[in-house]
């Protein structure tokens, strides 16, 4: 069938199962503020690593099992990956002085990866014609990588009273963490399986990122996603 | 000291000193002072200089691109007659692309001398070493020269030092008799008093750049641009002697060391962090690059005696060795052991001469005056040596340390960290320590090693207090006169007058009106005539009676 009949996705979107493909932007107000310190020149020197990761990608697939009336649960996996860059300062102290710091400065790259495993009751608010609303909410498990900082190298020379960021040695830290999330789905069943949706769903958790045992920072994951994809029913 | 008639007499000086085409002469060899700053003055030595030259009676010894104004040039030049040099006899011309700006020296128009030497240089080295005991290496090559004496004469000498457990002394033995025709000190000390930690000598805490060799860490600075190394002679005093005498070389095994990073000699602690201290100042205010401004290694020496073995030692072992600090020439400084804790001199406790930055900068500047000016060690112009050492001392203690009093902190006594209460020498106030803050209290001695080579360590004080004045303003308390400092705040006006006018414009033989003339024509050049350097220097160059 080229085209499906109106009363046809009616009685499909009726059905039990609905399986969802949706990609957007992740806004959120995460900010990773790293702070620890390495020995340099037989002093502790402080470091910082600030990543803006305000806006993520995201896509996720999910299904929704409808139970009694309106009342229906779902499973969805997201995934979130975005490339920052980020801001590393550090106070390298003076090969020949104590309490000299020299400060150096520098920018690089850095990768956060969040994935994301919601539980959810879903609830059928209301059906208009072709429209059809959702809400949903639920627990949350996000399981997140993070590039943290381990360690700053520098250049400088005789009198070594300034020094400059030369790059920063990095690893991946991954942590998982629970939370939680709500949400709204507006599907437009377009055809006699597929529609057209867009989602709106707002998933949080906190999450401690570690490099070392005295080098951990902890952070926000999720966020507000905007986004659409498609819907099928069957 | 000003040259009337000059044009006369310049063209008379170049046509005696070109006509000695080989050693002959004799006669009269008076010293000729120049300060030629004046165009008139300047025009007819510039020429006279040119001529002397091409003549072959002034050779170029060393010249120096300006660190501190760009564009200028020194060329320092020595006398020669017949192949020898004048010792003593030398000068300095300061040029602006390609235009002299000023001329100070010391010339002997006059002087002559009878013949090649009779003696073999090695003869010289014989009679050194029976005269002083020490053995000398064959590095310690005797020098030939011609020596004016005050009486107006000139000989031919050989010049070598030796360093024994007593003395260091630069002998001028006459190249024909072999007669010992002069000893001068080989080591600029810190004091002439008979009686002289990481964690430092005061207990505090730095960081000391050293070196990892063989699971050990040795004092051996790596960062600095000079190899700046610590040697622990563990109180063998006739291996320094030797060291000092080139007989034996120091090696790794002589290396002060620490089997961790944490050193427990305070003493090799502050040896090596205050030498590179003072490096870092003269490189950071001047851009100078070391001694010889060519990174020269910078050589330490401690622990040349046992503290406890003071009680048996000798008065001038321990008038050397513990309680004073010597720069003994080519970057090798030697630090005294102090007296035993409980044991005062004249009311003081002596601790490790190594534990004073000001001590450490003093020696350092000898190193640098004998690459500079090579003012030479007696009379005024040895007195403006030892100045000019306690002058760059204090600078270097202001240039790091707080000011105020109390243990590392920046003031005007000399070796107050170590000789306490009070140190050994004041430049604010001279006459604290029986020092004169005036000409008119000029000590005249003899220029021997009984009367400190005409008392230059007392009469010293007549140009730090100038410097003092220059800098803190006030009145000298001699002459009532008042001078108007420049300030704290701008100190390091001062210091890169005094510096330029020491080690760029002042020759071997000044003397203290010399230097007043140097350190004005210095203070003109780096900020103007009329400025308030130039005024500060005149003024106290005037309060403390040097015309
Ligand atoms: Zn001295």
């Amino acid at each position: 069938m080229l085209v499906p009949s109106h009363a046809a996705a009616q009685d499909n979107w009726d059905g039990r199962f609905r399986i969802s493909a949706s990609g957007g932007d992740q806004i959120s107000r995460d900010t990773i503020a790293q702070a620890f310190t390495v020995q340099k020149n037989l002093e502790a020197a402080p470091v910082t690593f600030d990543v803006d990761h305000k806006q993520i990608y995201w896509f996720d697939g999910s299904i929704v099992a409808r139970l009694r009336g309106r009342w229906g649960v779902g499973a969805t996996v997201s995934v979130a990956t975005r490339d920052n860059d980020g801001h590393v300062g550090a106070s390298i102290p003076h090969p020949f002085f104590f309490n000299q710091p020299r400060p150096i400065g520098g920018t690089i790259g850095a990768r956060r990866t969040e994935v994301a495993v919601h539980l959810d009751a879903v609830y059928r608010l209301a059906a208009r014609g072709r429209l059809d609303l959702s809400v949903s909410g639920g627990a949350s498990i996000f399981n997140a990588r993070e590039t943290l900082v381990t360690d700053v190298a520098y250049t400088d020379a005789y009198p070594f009273d300034t020094a400059t960021f030369a790059s920063a040695a990095t690893t991946r830290s991954t942590t998982t963490s629970g939370g939680f999330n709500v949400g709204a789905d507006l599907t437009w069943k377009r055809w006699r399986r597929v529609g057209l949706g867009a989602l709106v769903r707002f998933a949080h958790a906190s999450a401690t990122f570690s490099a070392s045992a005295n080098n951990t920072v902890t952070g926000d994951v999720g966020g507000l996603q905007a986004g659409g994809g498609l819907r099928f029913a069957f | 000291m000003r040259t009337p008639k000059l044009g006369l007499l310049v063209v008379c000086v170049a046509a005696v000193l070109a006509a000695h085409a080989a050693p002959r002469v004799r006669a009269q060899s008076r010293p000729l002072a120049i300060t030629a700053t004046s165009n008139a003055d300047l025009r007819t030595w510039d020429s006279a200089v040119d001529r002397l030259k091409r003549d072959g009676a002034l050779r170029a010894r060393a010249t120096s691109e300006d660190l501190l104004l760009p564009g200028r040039v020194h060329e320092r030049l020595d006398q020669y007659v017949g192949g020898v040099r004048v010792f003593g006899g030398d000068l300095v011309r300061q040029t602006e692309n390609g235009l002299t700006v000023s001329i100070f020296g010391t010339m002997y128009p006059d002087v002559a001398v009878d013949g090649a030497a009779a003696m073999p240089p090695e003869d010289a080295r014989a009679i050194v070493e029976g005269l002083s005991g020490a053995e000398l290496g064959d590095t310690r090559r005797p020098e030939l020269l011609i020596l004016p004496d005050e009486a107006g004469g000139a000989r031919l000498v050989y010049r070598l030092k030796a360093f024994t457990l007593e003395n260091a002394i630069d002998y001028f033995i006459d190249a024909s008799t072999g007669a010992v025709v002069l000893e001068l000190g080989a080591a600029e000390r810190q004091s002439v008093s008979s009686l002289g930690v990481g964690r430092g000598v005061l207990g505090d805490d730095k960081k000391v750049s050293v070196a990892s060799l063989g699971g050990n860490f040795v004092a051996v600075d790596l960062l600095r641009p000079p190899s700046i190394r610590t040697y622990d002679m563990r109180a063998n005093l006739s291996r320094t002697i030797d060291f000092l005498n080139g007989v034996v070389g120091l090696t790794a095994s002589d290396f002060a060391l620490s089997a961790t990073t944490t050193w427990s000699d305070p003493v090799a602690v502050d040896a090596q962090a205050y030498v590179g201290q003072v490096y870092d100042f003269y490189f950071k205010r001047f851009g100078r690059r070391g001694l010889d401004n060519k990174n020269l290694a910078l050589i330490n020496i401690i622990h040349p005696v046992r503290r406890d073995d003071v009680y048996t030692a000798s008065d001038d072992i321990i008038g050397n060795f513990y309680l004073n600090a010597f720069y003994a020439g080519n970057g090798v400084m030697v630090y005294g052991e102090g007296l035993p804790a409980g044991l005062t001199l004249g009311g003081q406790r002596w601790n490790y001469f190594a534990g004073g930055l000001d001590i450490i900068g003093h020696e350092l500047t000898h190193g640098v005056t004998e690459f500079s000016s090579g003012l030479i060690y007696r009379n005024q112009s040895g007195a403006l040596n030892e100045a000019f050492s306690d002058i760059m001392g204090t600078a270097t203690e202001f240039f790091d340390q707080p000011i105020g009093d109390g243990p590392m902190k920046a003031e005007y006594l000399m070796g107050e960290d170590v000789v306490t209460p009070g140190g050994i020498r004041s430049l604010a106030n001279p006459g604290q320590f029986g020092n004169p803050d005036h000409f008119s209290k000029f000590v005249t001695a003899p220029a021997d090693a009984a009367h400190d080579y005409g008392a230059v360590h007392t009469n010293m004080t007549i140009a730090t207090h100038a410097y003092y004045l220059a800098i803190e303003g006030g009145a000298d308390r001699t002459s009532g006169l008042s001078v108007q400092g420049v300030g704290t705040a701008n100190r390091d006006q001062i210091e890169k007058v005094f510096y330029r006018g020491f080690t760029q414009l002042l020759p071997s033989n000044a003397t203290f009106s010399v230097a007043r003339a140097a350190t004005i024509q210095a203070a003109r050049d780096l900020y103007g005539a009329g400025s308030a350097p130039e005024r500060a220097v005149t003024q106290a160059w005037t309060a403390v009676g040097v015309q």
